[in-house]
């Protein structure tokens, strides 16, 4: 049922979006607006990703690991750029990439929330308005000439500067097409009294947001309201709690493209905004005094709304921040347990139940049955990552027709199936494999440790076969014979020890035990390719270039790791279940120098 | 009555190493018994092999099966030899 509803919705939100193009020319400025901000978004994390664990990473991780500095970078940041917005979906793509964490992500946030209140008071006192969208056009301009760089910082940079036009001319396009709809909000029209014309008002104040993208430009809606007296002060001051409100929509519209940390930290804004909003709303009365009081000690006049509304704006988000701050670490728990990852794209661990981990025979049982799974996961993203098919893969074929007839280059990303199939995965049996420890015996922990080991190698082979990937696919594409042939045989030689493995693991036949490794060991050991003179004759006889050739010297480096690998984890899992066996099977096994003398002896012959 | 005790201790010592060894022996004979049917097996499939890739794919593995024996035999040797000078 889940993968019908999933496949019909891609065709249906396409239809409706065709339908809206054809029927609106607003809707089309706003659905582009909205394509290109989360576009921004994407290019954000590129270009974050880039300078994740160098120095941008320590200063966004030295001025975020305490609570004050957290706040301190939100305000600081957020009055600089004067757009707390951006301040917010900059934070999502931060932590996405990885370069915060959700508990100083949340500070920046509380801390943009009062950043942003600067803005009422530059727009009071001296009428100012920062527009970022007018910086949009060259950002994308510098973003793309640094894109093309091969230096790996500028290249960052690019994609962030990229991001960042995106972001700025998607925001204007969204107000662009909104302001159809913004001549319709007449204010005087809703003018009402007591505790309805604040819901109302505070209601308007959230819509207008929305529709204008900015609590600035809300801002300046209600001022102008005010001195027309289109709206009574408490009613201006409503429309402001709305704003603050509103204000979140590009922070949850952001965090749509962003990883489940993001979503959280979304959450986390939603939540603030929504507790400082409803807290004002309770206290308005209170609020309305306070700012009376300070307009009198500042030396506000009592008809100066413009300021008392930045008082009033600065005040009730100051007071958030105090009642909220207490409230972090819990907020922060809570949006852990309720904001999960997308449940129905990870793979989720089948056999490691908490049942079992009370009792260690039971949970070594556990891990293998899930150490197995991860095997058979790992396997089939190399076998696509090799542009083979699985099922051509363990065919009964010979191997090398199996690879001549998958020419067919399988866009496999290896790093988005590493994070969705393996990660979790892996993660859960290290964890599992942790608390199992603590109950069991030395010969039980040593078992455990050996599936954990597996997981490892399994996780080394996986992210070999990501850098072979690369070139294998170039080459495979390329008019050139010779160096496509030698891709080939690189292909078949983790065919031929993926399917060494798969007989040792099918079989009943007694005599197959972990032994029958030193086959696919020897394999390797043969299938050198520089020791053979293959590469030498190649370049000597000109049918490769000396690229192709260092690129060949490279991969097969990573082939015969993934290779090794493959056989470690495969060692440690399809193992004999006997101690005593097991030390035998490993005393007759043959080791390196045994192997390289095997692999010598065949040449000669 | 301190000798006697150090005497029975020594003697548990000795023979639980005896013991161990000879598991140990038992289990390369199980070992060595699995790989000469192997080896057996291997050997008939050649002869009726005439695919030459085939062929030497099997050959290969009858290598490498060969000089596990001899690693196993060898061991073996050392184990009998070892369980001797202890006795």
């Amino acid at each position: 049922m889940n993968t019908l509803l999933s496949r019909a919705w891609l065709p249906t939100l396409l239809a409706l979006l065709a339908y809206g193009f054809w029927s609106s020319s607003d809707f089309t400025i706003i659905a582009a607006g909205v394509a290109m901000f989360l576009f921004g978004m994407l290019a954000l994390e590129e270009g974050f990703r880039a300078f994740a664990g160098g120095v941008l990473d320590s200063i966004l991780r030295r001025s975020t690991d305490r609570v004050w500095k957290s706040l301190l970078f939100g305000v600081v940041s957020t009055t600089l750029v004067q757009s707390s917005s951006l301040v917010s979906v900059l934070t999502i793509s931060f932590l996405s990439a990885g370069l915060i964490s959700l508990s100083g992500g949340i500070g920046i946030i509380f801390g943009a929330n009062l950043g942003t209140t600067t803005g009422a008071w530059l727009i009071a006192g001296f009428g100012l308005k920062v527009s970022i969208s007018a910086y949009a056009m060259p950002l994308m301009v510098f973003g793309v000439v640094l894109v093309f760089q091969s230096s790996k910082r500028w290249k960052g940079l690019g994609y962030i500067l990229l991001g960042l036009g995106f972001l700025f001319l998607g925001i204007d396009y969204m107000k662009q097409g909104f302001e159809a709809f913004k001549a319709d909000i007449d204010l005087a029209t809703y003018a009402l009294p007591g505790l309805t014309g604040l819901l109302v008002f505070t209601a308007i104040g959230i819509f207008a947001t929305v529709v204008m993208q900015s609590s600035h430009a809300t801002l300046v809606l209600i001022l102008t309201a005010l001195a027309a007296g289109q709206i009574t002060y408490e009613n201006g001051l409503a429309l402001a709690i709305g704003s603050n409100v509103g204000t979140t929509i590009t922070a949850l519209l952001g965090s749509i493209s962003a990883n489940v940390d993001g979503r959280r930290l979304a959450g986390a804004h939603l939540v603030f905004n929504l507790a400082t909003g409803a807290v004002a709303i309770v206290f308005i009365q209170a609020y309305i005094h306070v700012v009376d009081w300070l307009s009198v000690l500042l030396g506000i006049g009592v008809d100066d709304y413009t300021l008392k509304l930045a008082l009033f704006h600065t005040l009730f988000n100051l007071a958030g921040i105090t009642l909220m701050l207490p409230l972090m670490r819990p907020l922060e728990q809570v949006l852990l347990r309720v904001i999960k990852p997308r449940a129905t794209l990870i793979t989720q661990p089948e056999y490691l139940n908490e049942a079992t981990i009370s009792f260690p025979d039971a949970a070594i049982e556990a891990v293998h049955k899930e150490t197995i799974r991860l095997y058979d996961i790992t396997v089939g993203i190399i076998a696509h990552g090799l542009s083979i098919r699985r099922k051509d893969l363990f065919s009964a074929e010979p191997i090398d027709s199996v690879i001549k007839q998958s020419r067919r280059i399988i866009q496999e990303d290896i790093n988005e199936k590493y994070a969705l199939h393996v990660k979790n995965l892996y993660s859960a049996i290290i964890e599992f494999i942790s608390r199992a420890q603590i109950t069991a015996n030395e010969a039980q922990a040593e078992q455990l440790h050996t599936q954990r080991m597996a997981g490892s190698h399994l996780v080394e082979a996986l992210k070999a076969i990501k850098h072979l990937q690369k070139n294998l696919n170039t080459y495979l594409r390329s008019s050139n014979p010779y160096i496509q042939d030698e891709y080939d045989k690189l292909r078949a030689l983790i065919g031929r020890v993926l399917r060494e493995i798969a007989s040792v693991r099918d079989s009943t036949d007694e005599t197959v035990t972990i032994l029958s490794f030193d086959d696919a060991k020897l394999l390797l050991a043969e299938s050198d390719l520089v020791s053979s003179g293959t590469l030498d004759r190649l370049i000597r006889e000109q049918h490769i270039t000396a690229q192709m050739a260092t690129s060949l010297i490279n991969d097969s480096g990573y082939v015969y790791d993934a290779c090794e690998n493959l056989i470690n984890a495969a060692q440690l899992i399809f193992a004999e279940n006997n101690p005593a066996l097991h030390a035998a099977e490993q005393s007759v096994a043959l080791g390196e120098t045994e192997i390289e003398q095997l692999a010598q002896s065949s040449e000669k012959s | 009555m301190k000798l006697k005790k150090a005497l029975a201790k020594l003697s548990a010592y000795l023979s639980a190493k005896q013991r161990e060894q000879l598991e140990e022996r038992d289990s390369i004979k199980k070992v060595l018994k699995k790989l000469k049917t192997k080896r057996d097996h291997l050997r008939k499939r050649l002869d009726g092999i005439d695919d030459k890739a085939e062929h030497k794919h099997l050959q290969k593995k009858l290598e490498v099966v060969t000089a596990q024996r001899q690693k196993g035999l060898q061991a073996l040797k050392e184990l009998k030899s070892a369980h001797k000078t202890s006795k």
